[in-house]
């Protein structure tokens, strides 16, 4: 640690205060505030005075307290033993903390100081070899997925002058050292606010799969991408991440719980600890990062939780694992800025919000991508931000500031859930901006993704103008075919785009069986079409004497293969059973 | 604290509204406690919301009026707001400040407690997972309560919210357990006809006990602030030092914020929506969260806020917020209310978001998910189809339509609508036979396996509509 200055405390308002003293005080530093040793951040210079937001909470600190100057900038710690554990927003590890209720001023180190790792030396870095910043001294297992590989901090160069021949080592003790003096750890340091460098990034190719039929079949988001999921309350918001979180094709999944409810995350963590990831059949909690600020704790450590949370997943992608962030919810975090702000007296922009919002918005969702890493190795952090809109109103600031920056947009309809519709996200006003990027892979992989993809969303969009049809001159003006087409929009919402995320079967599924249901459903679709075209049949007929309809809405209570078997057979079966039905 | 000496000052500079301005203050804390000596011996309290040693500013709980400027003394308490509990307080009525006014003498406090809390160890919550009956159909059957949950009721004027309350606090049972349930009623500049009316109601239910803490219409809106984090120090107590289960029914949070947004419009501060201060969700957070439980300890703490919605507006800030705190929201109807439909709740903008946790095999019936889905399913349609038939005209729907209709009609006047208290299994065997009103092949939410189990055989008891 840096030498350090000393001042008093001169106002205390909510989690702002001010103090005097200090020597040369730097914007972004983080400081000790008051006997108690509260951790906060200068936010402000003015003449004589810092400004400093507190990342606890302030009350019964008295003026002429201490502040205590520490000369850097505001920390993460990274290394072994942040998976599975729960931090809150300046990463205090709330296990270790053992008490029901959250002291203030706890001070807890982030990562277990003595715990021991077996750490295995990169057979490539050799004493004598010249190290660059991000490059693999060796690996730990850190859980049973994860292989941790140890870096060099990016921001440290040198000659490798001496380094373990491996065994137990906690992340205290040095495992090698550089020609200057320089010792490595198996942790290090990274400021929250500033990006982790890669060498370059790379265009997106592959498809984030999240298991729910609606995103990735209709709007799929890239590998490495940003999507956004704005929702009113009580639309299905924070199930939907929690479904995300569990079953996304991610190596490691880093929760950012920012300003929710404490419920949540009792919960998150119960199912995290008991669920198994369905591609490794281990413990979703060992792929699992989970930061935790609830709306009742400290408002300012809401704004920092964000930034570690982004830190956290960029580290892990350099080591060249695919890693996802889950923010929810951004809303809460901009909040926070503007709490902060309204305090600083600083001249707001749109609703109170500080005329920066949209930047910092901007710079978060920068930090997803795909990237090269320093050691040459390919890692992804892909974004996905929930987004609190007050009201429902999609036209406040942060979701239209979020909506500039990020590709794929997620919306959730009050609609919808009110019809117990889940996932409740619309496919009038949802979008991807992916489409192009992954084309090339799904086409390799799957055939007719994209036609199949158009015939659906063009069923849903004539589906809702024959509706407004029907709302102006009633049912009996449509042809059979029309209302053939309402029909397969009806199987389509509720066979294929609903999907519920308590169902032991159908919580997950696989992009195989989405796939082969949404090409079974415009197959049918199409048979039925040509029977009620001949006028074989009417829309009637076939709710009440075949057993199509309710068939088809529940394809995805049955296996791939099973579904498989239908699909084979499926105009033979549609013709016998209207031939079967109409003789009846 | 550092410092047990007294501070005493008459160094006021000005007064806004509830607010005294300092100059002049050698040490003084944030949210620290003030004792005002005005010079005719009237002592009023104040808590600081600014500490600076030239622009200290105070809150004054009794208001600013008649205060003398120049001659009252200001002393510093060194301590912030604390409340005295202990156990013989249950059943007592309380002013806003905790101080009993029900004239069956002081309280000797077990212990002295800062209201604000301290936030719940987000890791060491216990999942909220135990049914809650309050006997009412569209809550219990449609939209669970459990345990440690907050579930708010938005509602609008004149919609007997009160009563329906009032019920939920009478006859909320734990099932399978000899525990009750300790009710705990914070009165937020509600008139007093309304606390008389649910001390009255209790009184006639005698089941369980109640505690009061009042703060009505003419009462300080500073005082309007404490009374909830005063009664909720008081419902934790109960339940994590004494394993008690509280029920907390607080009324009316739009009364809350109101009192916040004019302090916080007093102290210049920018406003958000529909000028209430732009931290408004963060202060709402503070109450709200304080429910749950605790793992490995008894008791819990759930809690029942009351919004007024403003013009039945769900989007207004104060219900909108809360939405997003607690887990889920009851919401009242005026349509149902006018069609005589009591208790009017609508269950399809109402939500639990706990209630999977809290139904099903062993807590409720294996069925009760799926079942509800279902209900939720049908009534949703009817309810798109009368709004069709209101434009188009009946004749317009085809006759699978009309089912669905008449389904609505039915589960208004059957399901939501009730005068007696019901068990889940009497809600979830209404909800069955309700169901016989659509085709059997339409109940695509419900395994077979519970169709065959459950569905209604024969005659149903209702009387077919006309």
């Amino acid at each position: 640690m840096n030498k350090s200055s000393q001042g008093k405390i001169t106002r205390i308002s909510g989690p702002v205060i001010y103090a005097t003293g200090l020597i040369g005080p730097q914007k972004n530093h983080v400081v000790n505030v008051g006997y108690e040793e509260l951790l906060g951040e200068i936010v402000q210079i003015r003449g004589e005075i810092a400004i400093i937001q507190v990342y606890e909470d302030t009350s019964g600190i008295g003026i002429n307290e201490p502040v205590i100057d520490l000369k850097r900038p505001l920390t993460i710690q990274l290394g072994p033993g942040l998976i599975s554990t729960v931090f809150d927003g300046i990463q205090r590890p709330l296990d270790l903390l053992n008490t029901d209720f959250i002291p203030r001023g706890a001070k807890l180190e982030p990562l277990s100081s003595t715990k021991k790792w077996d750490f295995v030396p990169n057979p490539k870095t050799k004493v004598g070899t010249e190290l660059k910043g991000g490059e693999v001294l060796g690996t730990v297992q850190e859980t049973t997925l994860i292989s941790h590989k140890i870096l060099v901090p990016p921001n440290v160069n040198g000659t490798l002058k001496e380094v373990t021949q491996g065994g137990k080592y906690s992340i205290r003790e040095p495992i090698a050292l550089l020609d200057d003096g320089t010792e490595l750890y198996l942790s290090h340091e990274w400021p929250v606010r500033q990006p982790r460098p890669f060498s370059k990034r790379l265009p997106l190719t592959t498809p984030f799969l999240t298991g729910q039929r609606i995103l990735d079949y209709l709007f799929p988001l890239a590998g490495g991408g940003a999507a956004m999921i704005p929702g009113g309350f009580g639309t299905g918001k924070t199930v939907l991440e929690r479904t995300l979180a569990k079953f996304s094709s991610t190596d490691i999944m880093v929760l950012t719980l920012c300003g929710e409810r404490g419920n949540e995350i009792a919960d998150a963590l119960s199912s995290f600890m008991e669920l198994e990831d369905p591609r490794t059949k281990r413990p979703m909690i060992e792929r699992t990062c989970i930061i935790a600020n609830t709306s009742n704790m400290p408002v300012a450590a809401r704004e920092a939780s964000i930034y570690a949370g982004v830190t956290m997943a960029e580290y892990y992608r350099d080591m060249g694992y695919r890693c996802s962030v889950l923010a929810d919810s951004t809303s809460r975090w901009a909040e926070a800025l503007r709490e902060i702000s309204g305090r600083l007296g600083e001249i707001p922009g749109e609703e109170g919000f500080p005329s920066y919002l949209p930047k910092l918005i901007g710079q978060f969702y920068e930090r997803a991508g795909l990237t090269e890493t320093l050691s040459g190795d390919k890692g992804s952090v892909t974004i996905i931000g929930a987004v609190s809109p007050m009201g429902g109103d999609f036209s406040e600031p942060v979701t239209q500031y979020s909506l500039r920056f990020t590709s794929t947009l997620w919306g959730l309809e009050t609609e919808l859930a009110r019809a117990r519709h889940y996932p409740a996200i619309s496919w009038k006003i949802s979008y991807s901006g992916s489409i192009r990027e992954i084309t090339n892979y799904m086409e390799e992989q799957y055939s007719n993704w994209i036609e199949t993809r158009g015939k659906i969303q063009k069923i849903l969009q004539e589906e809702e103008e024959l509706e407004r049809i029907v709302r102006l001159i009633g049912k009996d003006t449509l042809s059979e075919t029309q209302n053939g087409l309402l029909l397969t929009a009806d199987i389509i919402k509720e066979g294929f785009l609903q999907q519920s995320a308590i169902s032991e079967t159908d919580a997950y599924c696989p992009f195989e069986k989405t796939d082969l249901m949404a090409r079974t459903i415009i197959r049918a679709h199409e048979a039925i079409q040509g029977h009620l075209h001949n006028k074989s049949i009417t829309v009637e007929q076939l709710y009440d004497k075949t057993p199509l309809i309710e068939e088809l809405k529940r394809l995805k209570e049955f296996s791939v293969f099973e579904i498989n078997d239908y699909y084979i057979n499926l105009e033979t079966h549609i013709d016998e059973e209207i031939a079967r039905g109409i003789a009846l | 604290m550092k410092d047990l000496k007294t501070f005493r000052y008459r160094t006021t500079y000005g007064i806004q509204g509830t607010l005294l301005f300092l100059k002049e203050i050698q040490s003084v804390a944030f949210e620290e406690i003030v004792d005002i000596i005005m010079p005719t011996g009237e002592i009023r309290r104040g808590q600081v919301l600014q500490a600076d040693k030239n622009a200290t500013i105070i809150q004054v709980f009794e208001g600013t009026q008649s205060l003398d400027v120049v001659n009252s003394e200001i002393i510093f308490s060194r301590d912030v707001f604390r409340v005295g509990v202990s156990e013989t307080m249950v059943g007592r009525i309380f002013n806003g400040l905790g101080e009993p006014i029900d004239e069956l003498g002081t309280i000797i406090p077990l212990k002295r407690l800062p209201i604000s809390g301290s936030p719940m160890n987000p890791i060491r919550r216990e999942k909220p997972e135990n049914f809650i009956e309050t006997g009412i159909s569209t809550i219990d059957g449609l939209n669970t309560l459990v345990e440690g949950q907050k579930l708010p009721i938005f509602t609008g004027s004149g919609l007997e919210t009160s009563e329906v309350a009032s019920q939920i606090a009478v006859n909320s049972r734990l099932l399978g357990k000899n525990r009750t349930l300790d009710i705990i009623f914070v009165a937020m500049g509600i008139t007093e006809r309304i606390g008389r009316f649910f001390r009255e109601t209790f009184e006639k239910a005698s089941s369980s006990s109640i505690t009061f803490f009042s703060n009505y219409t003419q009462d300080s809106i500073v005082e309007r602030l404490i009374t909830p984090r005063v009664a909720l120090t008081f419902a934790e107590f109960l339940a994590f030092e004494k394993g008690r289960d509280v029920l907390v029914i607080l009324q009316d949070m739009l009364n809350y914020a109101e009192a916040l947004r004019e302090i916080s419009s007093a102290r210049e501060e920018f406003p958000g929506r529909r000028g209430y201060p732009g931290y408004l969700y963060t202060d709402l957070a503070t109450i709200y969260e304080r429910a749950g439980k605790v793992k490995d300890q008894k008791g819990s703490v759930t809690m029942i806020p009351i919004v007024t919605m403003p013009n039945d507006d769900i989007t207004h800030p104060v219900p909108d917020l809360t939405g997003y705190i607690t887990e889920g929201q009851i919401i009242m109807s005026r349509d149902l209310a006018n069609k005589q439909v009591y208790p009017p709740i609508n269950p399809l903008p109402s939500l639990s978001r706990l209630m999977n946790e809290g139904i099903g095999k062993g807590k409720t019936r294996e069925d009760h998910s799926q079942l509800a889905n279902q209900l939720f399913a049908a009534y949703a349609k009817g309810m798109n189809l009368r709004q069709l038939a209101s434009i188009a005209g009946k004749e317009a729907l085809t006759s699978r339509d009309q089912l669905y209709l008449n389904f609505a009609d039915k589960f208004e006047l059957h399901f939501i609508s009730q005068n007696e208290r019901r068990t889940i299994e009497e809600t979830l065997s209404i909800g069955w036979q309700i169901l016989t009103a659509i085709p059997k092949t339409d109940l695509n939410r419900i395994s077979r396996t519970f169709i065959d189990k459950y569905y209604p055989e024969g005659e149903v008891l209702f009387p077919k509509l006309s």
